[in-house]
Formats: structure tokens, sequence, C-alpha cells
């Protein structure tokens, strides 16, 4: 076992790996629309263009910081550059690196365990790439064949996904897992009924941080609890 | 006016996702490579390192399917280049089709008409490209500091460290289920034999210790979810 390994040579490994990969990735993505306007010249109106860029950006700017804080306690270093770059995270990555960890019984948040979910998460990488690389070939023509009882079913994958991870994490830690489906269900009860509409940006951000942040508090505060319970009980 | 649909499905826009891809690729393999290897310094057995491996491929199947199907309605308004980058690259399914929409909209059409300007199409790309860009932005900005952040809620307490990490995945996924839940539709009847199914998958499994149950208990759950909620 060697313990410097992970902090001295794998993780400023990664970070420069992963910092240069994500700054070559933010030039990268203004490339298809410099060509098309410029090689093209498809050049949008401005007037129409900012009115959807305000649109878009009122919507998901806020999301470029919750996100990555959020779900970084699960991810850890590696996975969050690895999560971020390929996209899709809290509908792929974060269920493939829930998997990965519960499959090798690996701790959350431990060093060992952002090793693990980072091959979890790298894994999904691949398969998701390939069959979106299958489904840009065949996809219109297959799925145009299916019968629409059939793809609208796919829909229901995910929530039978996300169902089934969560019953593999809250059955070791039922408490805290009660207490974030109360929050997740309490604040998006909250947010429907408007009771969020006075924040400035999108409210619906509550529904994420509340359920995140809350049940980590809650399990900071429970743990320490415990901690002075056991204590007591051993003087 | 000449259809936008050969420029969006022109060779230099594949020729740019295939970068996009590339660099995406890229970083996994390197990533993977890294962590292999600092696993094996660490101690972590092959057979775990191959578990993670496997299971993260299974459990990316499904997911990936939904993520499909997104493409398809994506790539009739923006082409095929375009819809695979945004896919496989930072994006996620639901801002990259809430993008077009939004600049058909500034241009009063709907993506549903028969004739759409083709200045919504490079609209379309600014706004993909813009509403993006901020996720890589801040991951490269802020990863490395996060771990100082995270070490803080937990209080410089290394024990706890695992606890508030499982802490916050039982908070994300009340998050994620807190829709579902609430819809009393199908979506929840998926999500709760979902649930049930890999409860029980589980339990079978801290009394069995069958290694494939653990490879294979998430694509039980979810194909048992649909199934469950698709008949009812």
């Amino acid at each position: 076992m060697n313990n410097n390994y992970y902090n001295q040579k794998y993780i400023p490994q990664i970070i420069r790996t992963g910092k240069i990969t994500c700054w070559v990735g933010t030039l990268l993505v203004f490339l298809p629309a410099i060509i098309v306007t410029f090689v093209f010249g498809i050049v949008p109106s401005k007037g129409p263009l900012m009115v959807a860029l305000v649109a878009q950006l009122s919507i998901n700017a806020v999301w470029w910081f919750v996100e990555p804080i959020s779900f970084f306690p699960i991810l850890g270093i590696p996975g969050t550059y690895i999560s971020f770059l390929s996209g899709n995270i809290s509908n792929l990555r974060i269920p493939c690196a829930a998997a990965a960890l519960k499959a090798t019984e690996t701790e959350v948040g431990s060093e060992e365990g952002s090793v693990i979910s980072t091959i979890g998460v790298g894994a999904s990488v691949f398969v998701n790439i390939l069959l979106l690389v299958v489904g840009v070939i065949v996809g219109t023509k297959l799925i145009s064949m299916l019968p629409e009882s059939v793809t609208k079913s796919f829909s229901l994958l995910l929530p039978a996904l996300f169902g089934a991870v969560f019953a593999q994490f809250a059955v070791d830690d039922i408490k805290n897992a009660i207490c974030g489906m109360s929050l997740g269900i309490g604040s998006l009860l909250l947010y429907k009924m408007g009771l969020f509409n006075w924040i400035p940006f999108d409210p619906f951000i509550v529904n994420i941080l509340v359920p995140i942040f809350g049940t980590m508090l809650f399990a900071k505060l429970t743990y320490k609890k415990n901690n002075a319970d056991e204590k007591t009980a051993e003087n | 006016m000449k259809n936008y649909s050969e420029i969006a499905n022109s060779p230099v826009l594949w020729f740019l996702t295939a970068l996009a891809v590339g660099l995406v690729l890229l970083q996994t393999i390197r990533f993977l490579k890294k962590s292999f290897l600092a696993g094996k310094e660490m101690g972590i057995s092959n057979e775990r390192m191959k578990t993670a491996f496997v299971t993260g491929s299974i459990s990316a199947i499904g997911p990936s399917i939904v993520i499909v199907i997104g493409m398809v309605s994506l790539l009739i308004v923006v082409g095929g280049p375009t819809a695979l980058m945004r896919l496989a690259y930072i994006g996620n399914v639901a801002y990259e089709l809430l993008a077009a929409e939004f600049a058909a909209n500034a241009y009063g059409v709907a993506l549903t008409d028969a004739v759409i300007p083709r200045e919504v199409f490079s609209t379309t790309l600014w706004i993909m490209a813009f509403g993006c860009v901020g996720w890589i932005v801040v991951t490269a900005l802020l990863t490395d500091k996060m771990d100082k952040f995270k070490n803080k809620l937990a209080g410089g307490a290394a024990a706890m460290i695992p606890v508030i990490s499982s802490a916050a995945m039982l908070g994300a996924y009340g998050y994620l289920n807190a829709g579902y839940a609430i819809s009393l539709d199908k979506n929840t009847i998926a999500l709760v034999t979902g649930f049930l199914i890999m409860l029980a998958v589980t339990i079978i499994y801290k009394k069995t210790k069958k290694k494939w149950l653990n490879e294979w208990g998430l694509t039980f759950a979810m194909v048992g979810g649909v199934i469950v909620a698709a008949l009812i």
C-alpha cells in the first residue's frame, strides 16, 4: 500500500491532463459556430441571437457552478474532469460511478473511491460514444421503425435506474436516505408552489442544492451526535 | 433560400466532431491508464478494477439508449455531426434541445415548421457553444481546489469524508428522484419498481456474495422497472 502515490503522483498528473483537455475543449466547442458563420457565411441576426442567448444562459449558466460543486463529493477530482468533458453528468456519469463503487464495495469519497469511480466513468465514455455513433448512423431509420409504445417506454429507463441506484446506497444509510428523499420532494413541492420565486436567478437550483447540501449537513450533525453518544456510552 | 441541411451535415462539421470526440477519448484513455496504475500502487486488486470497468460499461447501456433517442430528435434539427458532438462532449441532451428551440423562437418560427431560416442553425450553434462552455471553464478552474472545500465540510475529520460523500450521493438522488416521485404516473412506478428490485438484489448479494449480481443488478432493476411500469 502506497498512500503517497495517490497525492503525489496520480492527482497531479490527472490535474495537469484535466486542465489541458478542458482548455482545449473550451476552444474546440466554438469551432462549429465559427466555421458555419464565417466560412459558410450563415451569419446570425444580432437581435434574435441575443434574445436566444439570454434565454439559454438564464436557464443554464447557474448550473455551470452548481453541478461541478454538487457532484464533486461523488466524482472526486479525476471523475469531475472526465465527467464534465464528456457531458451527461446526472443521467449517465453519476449512475455509472455509483454502480462501480457499489459493485467493488468501495467507499464514496475515499482515495480508492475516486480511482474506482474514474474507472467506472471511463468505461461509460466508451459505451456512450459507441452507441451514439451507431445511433447517428442507423438512428433515425431504426427508431422510426419501432412502435411508439416501445420508444415511449424507453424514457422509463431513467426513473427505474435512478430508483435502483438510490436503493443501493439507501440500504447502508437509511436515515440519510430518508433525509435526501424528503428534502428532494419537499423542495420540489415548495418550488412548484412558487415559494422560491424571489431568487434572482433560476429558482430551480434550490431543488439540487437543498437535498445535496442539506443531506450532507444532516449526515455531519447526526455523525457527530452518534459519535458523542458512543463516547458517553463508553465512558 | 437553400435548405441548410447540406451544411449541417458537411464534412467540415464531421471533422470537428471527430476532433471533439477524439479529445474525449484521449482524455479517457489517459485517465484510465493512470487510474489502473494508481490503483495497483494503492493495493486495489486487479479483479476489483476489472469489476469497476465492467460495471461502468454495463450501467452505461441503459442511459445511453435514452440519450440516443434524444439525439434522433436533435439530429433532425441540427444535423448528424452537431448532434453527435453535443451529446458526446460537454452537453446534456435536455439543454441542447432547448438551445434549438430558443433559436427558432427568436426568429419567430417553430422547429416543426416546413421552412426554417438557415440563420436558426448558426444561431443554435452559437447558443449551444456559449451554453455549455461554462461547465468546462468552471471545471478547469475549480476542480483542483474543491478537495479543500470538501474537507472543510467534513470539518477536517478524515473519517467523516466518506460519510459526507455518501450523504451527497443520497441527496443527489433525492433531487433526481423527486420529480419522478411526485409525478404519480408510469415514471413513479418505474422509480419504485427499480428501487424495490435493487433492494432485493442488494440484500440477496449481501447473503450470497455472488459477483454477477453486483455487475448486473442495475440492469435487472432497470429492465424490470420499465416492464412493470409499461404493463401497468
